[in-house]
C-alpha cells in the first residue's frame, strides 16, 4: 500500500515537474515572441518617425502644394496685427481675476 | 511472454544505465562538445543616436533594412532561375543581366543580390515566395531629408562610423553600446530560453539636437540654388546666426549631395565651404578695420578723407576704387565701400594695433564651431607684412577668411563688441532622456567697446540705404545693417578680373537685441555685374525676408516711412 502511494507520489511529482517544465518552455517562447514583437515595433516606430519627418518637411509640403496647384505667400505686414503687451494686459488681468474667483469658489 | 518482458526490462535497464552514465559519468569532453554546439553568443547591434533639428525634426536616424540574399544552387535547382532573376531585377531596379550573372553560379550557396533594401521592398519580394531567395536584417543610417544640411549632418559609413560633419565630430556620443546575449540553442537552432545565461540589452547612442532649423535651412538652400542658377556660379554658401547667442540657425553650402548617396559625391561636393573654403574677403573686411580705427579714436564718422577720384598711388603702387570718389567722410567710405578711404583710415593706426584687433575679431584661427574640417584662414604674422600690407589688409586683401569667420566678426560688431563662439549643437540627450550637454553662449573676446558697436550698427545700416552699395539687400520694414564685398580670385599668381567672390553680410533688425546675422557668398558668378551688392545682396534679402517672417521678428521701421530727410544716425550717439 505504502509502495503504491510512493509510486503515485513519484508519478505525481514527475508529472508536476513535466507540467512546470512545459509551462517554463511556453513562457520562454512567449517571452521570445514578445521580444521579437517589441523589436519589430521599435523598428516600425523608427520607420514611421522617418516617414513623418519626411512628410512634414518643407520640400514635401511644397511639392504637395504644387501638385494641388496651391500657392502660398508670406502674409504682408499690412495683413499682420501684432498685439503689444499694454493692449493685452487689461483683458488678461480681468481674465486672471475671473479665473482666480472661479478657483476660490470651487475650493469652497 | 515472460522472456520477452524480461528482455525488454533488461534493455530498458541498460538504456537507463547508459543515460545515468552519460549524465553523471566522467564525460567531460562529450559535455564540452555538446555545450559548444548548443552555446552561442549573439552581439546585439547598437542603434546609433538620432540627429535632430532644434525643433526635434529628424535629420538622421538608424533604420532596419534588409539584405536580399540568393542561394544560387537552390535557385538553379528550382528550374526557373530566369523568372526569379527577372522578378528580382524588376523589384530592385537592377540590371537583369547582372542579377542573372549572380544567380548563375551553381557552386555558390550565398550571393548578395542587393544590400540595404527598405522593408517595403523586401516584403514585396517575400510575398513572391521566390525559391532560394532570403533576407537578413541590418541596421542602416538613413537621412530622411536627403541633401538638406548635408555638410552639417555629415554621414556615417557602411561600418556605422561617422565620417563627416556632426556624425564624425560626435561619433563617440552617437554610437551606442552593443548588447550581448549568451544562451543555448536546441537541435532546431531555436533558443532554449531557460538556458540564457547573459542578456545585456544594447544601449542606444545619444540624440543630438542641432541649433539648425530645418525649415530655415530649406529656405536658405533654395535661395542659394536660385542664385547659382541665375548667375551660373560655381557655388554659393550662406550661414544664418543668432547674434547674441552664436546659435547657427542655418548653414548651407552648394553644390551639395544626397546624404543617402554619399558614396557617389565627389570631394568638392562634400566640402563645407562655409567653414572649409578660405578666400580673400574684399570689402566686407573693411568693417573690421574701420571698427578698429573708430574704437581707437583715430577717426570719427564725420572725418573726411580724400579718395583721390578713384586712383591713389601708395608706396609707388596704385590703389583703385570701383567707383571714383572725391572727399568722403568715414561714414561714407563704409557706405560707398571706398578702398582708398578704407586704406587711409587703416593707415592711421600702427601695424601692431591692427593685428591685435584682427586677432581679437577671430581672424587667423578657427572659430571653434563643433564641426570637423574648419579652416582658420590666413592672417600672416605682423613680422611678415610688407610696407603695403596695411593698405591692402584694409580692403580685405592679403588675408584669407572663411564665411563663418566673417559672420563671427560681424556678430561681434553687432553684439556690443562681444564675440561669442558660434555653435551648432543645442543639446545632447542620452537614450534615457537625460541631458548630457546643453550649449550655452560662450563669450570669447571683446574686440571693440559697446559704444563703438552702437556706432558701427548705425554706419552699417546706411550701406543698404539709397546711395549705398547694398541697397538690393534692404528688406522692407526692417533696418538692415551690412556690408558688400567683391573680391577677385588669385589665379596663377595674379588677380583675375573675371573670377570673383561676391558676398554680402548683414544683420537685422539693426537695433533689436534678438537680431539675426546672415552671410552670403557666391563663388564666380557670371554676367556683366558680379559685385557683392548685385549678386549676393538679393540672396541676402531673399533669405532675410523669409527668415524674419518665419522667426516672427517684428519690423522696426514703419513701412510707410521714407528714408529721406532723416538726420545722420550717428549724431544721436
Amino acid at each position: 500500500m505504502s509502495l503504491a502511494l510512493i509510486l503515485v507520489l513519484v508519478t505525481g511529482l514527475a508529472f508536476g515537474y513535466l507540467w512546470l517544465r512545459d509551462q517554463c518552455d511556453t513562457t520562454g517562447r512567449r517571452l521570445q515572441e514578445l521580444e521579437s514583437r517589441r523589436g519589430d515595433l521599435q523598428r516600425q516606430i523608427l520607420r514611421e518617425e522617418s516617414k513623418w519627418s519626411n512628410l512634414k518637411s518643407a520640400k514635401n509640403l511644397e511639392q504637395l502644394m504644387a501638385q494641388f496647384h496651391l500657392a502660398m505667400v508670406w502674409p504682408g505686414e499690412q495683413y499682420t496685427k501684432r498685439l503689444s503687451r499694454p493692449e493685452l494686459e487689461p483683458e488678461a488681468a480681468a481674465e486672471m481675476q475671473y479665473a482666480q474667483r472661479e478657483l476660490a469658489t470651487r475650493h469652497d | 511472454m515472460d522472456l520477452v518482458a524480461g528482455l525488454l526490462l533488461i534493455a530498458l535497464m541498460a538504456l537507463a544505465a547508459r543515460i545515468v552514465q552519460l549524465h553523471v559519468g566522467p564525460n567531460d569532453s562529450l559535455r564540452r562538445r555538446i555545450d559548444q554546439t548548443r552555446r552561442y553568443e549573439d552581439r546585439l547591434p547598437e542603434p546609433r543616436g538620432r540627429i535632430l533639428d532644434r525643433h526635434g525634426n529628424i535629420l538622421a536616424i538608424d533604420l532596419a533594412m534588409r539584405n536580399v540574399i540568393a542561394d544560387p544552387s537552390e535557385v538553379l535547382a528550382s528550374g526557373n532561375p530566369r523568372f526569379i532573376g527577372l522578378q528580382l531585377a524588376r523589384v530592385l531596379q537592377l540590371d537583369p543581366a547582372m542579377v542573372m550573372a549572380r544567380l548563375n553560379r551553381p557552386n555558390r550557396r550565398f550571393e548578395y543580390i542587393q544590400q540595404r533594401v527598405p522593408d517595403e521592398t523586401a516584403d514585396l519580394i517575400r510575398r513572391m515566395q521566390l525559391r532560394g531567395v532570403s533576407f537578413d536584417e541590418v541596421s542602416a543610417r538613413h537621412y530622411p531629408q536627403g541633401p538638406l544640411a548635408c555638410h552639417v549632418i555629415g554621414f556615417a559609413n557602411l561600418e556605422n562610423v561617422g565620417s563627416a560633419g556632426i556624425e564624425q565630430r560626435f561619433h563617440t556620443y552617437l554610437r551606442g553600446q552593443p548588447g550581448l546575449r549568451v544562451s543555448e540553442k536546441d537541435g532546431r537552432r531555436r533558443e532554449i530560453f531557460d538556458r540564457r545565461v547573459l542578456d545585456i540589452p544594447p544601449q542606444r547612442g545619444a540624440d543630438i539636437y542641432l541649433t539648425i532649423d530645418q525649415n530655415l535651412q530649406y529656405m536658405v538652400e533654395k535661395a542659394l540654388e536660385s542664385a547659382i542658377a541665375e548667375h551660373q556660379a560655381k557655388g554659393a554658401w550662406a550661414v544664418v546666426q543668432r547674434v547674441r547667442t552664436g546659435e547657427i540657425l542655418a548653414m548651407a553650402s552648394l553644390p551639395g549631395f544626397d546624404l543617402n548617396e554619399y558614396r557617389s559625391a565627389d570631394d568638392l561636393q562634400k566640402l563645407n565651404r562655409a567653414i572649409g573654403y578660405v578666400y580673400e574677403p574684399g570689402s566686407t573686411f573693411k568693417v573690421a578695420t574701420i571698427a578698429a580705427a573708430l574704437n581707437e579714436h583715430r577717426v570719427t564718422p564725420d572725418q573726411v578723407f580724400d579718395c583721390e577720384n578713384g586712383c591713389w598711388f601708395f608706396k609707388g603702387r596704385p590703389l583703385r576704387d570701383y567707383h571714383p570718389n572725391g572727399l568722403l567722410s568715414v561714414a561714407d567710405v563704409l557706405k560707398k565701400s571706398s578702398n582708398i578711404g578704407a586704406a587711409k583710415i587703416t593707415l592711421t593706426m600702427e601695424e601692431k594695433t591692427v593685428e591685435r584687433y584682427l586677432r581679437a575679431f577671430g581672424y587667423g584661427a578657427p572659430t571653434g564651431v563643433e564641426l570637423p574640417g574648419e579652416e582658420g584662414g590666413i592672417l600672416a604674422d605682423r613680422s611678415q607684412w610688407t610696407s603695403l600690407s596695411l593698405s591692402r589688409i584694409a580692403m580685405g586683401h592679403e588675408v584669407g577668411v572663411t564665411a563663418l569667420q566673417m559672420l563671427n566678426m560681424l556678430c561681434a560688431v553687432a553684439n556690443d563688441g562681444m564675440r561669442v563662439r558660434p555653435t551648432i549643437i543645442r543639446r545632447l540627450v542620452d537614450a534615457e532622456g537625460h541631458t548630457l550637454m546643453e550649449s550655452k553662449p560662450e563669450f570669447v573676446a571683446q574686440p571693440i567697446r559697446s559704444e563703438t558697436s552702437a556706432l558701427m550698427r548705425k554706419l552699417l545700416a546706411r550701406v543698404t540705404e539709397e546711395g549705398g552699395t547694398g541697397t538690393r539687400a534692404a528688406v522692407e520694414g526692417y533696418t538692415v545693417a551690412g556690408k558688400t564685398g567683391t573680391a577677385e580670385k588669385a589665379i596663377n599668381g595674379s588677380y583675375s578680373s573675371r573670377a570673383n567672390v561676391s558676398s554680402f553680410m548683414g544683420f537685422l533688425p539693426a537695433e533689436d537685441p534678438d537680431r539675426i546675422a546672415i552671410m552670403v557668398v557666391v563663388d564666380e558668378p557670371q554676367g556683366a555685374f558680379r559685385t557683392g551688392g548685385v549678386v549676393a545682396g538679393p540672396v541676402f534679402r531673399e533669405i532675410a525676408r523669409q527668415a524674419v517672417r518665419y522667426l516672427d521678428i517684428p519690423p522696426d521701421v514703419p513701412v510707410e516711412a521714407g528714408v529721406e530727410n532723416k538726420p545722420e544716425p550717428w549724431r544721436s550717439l
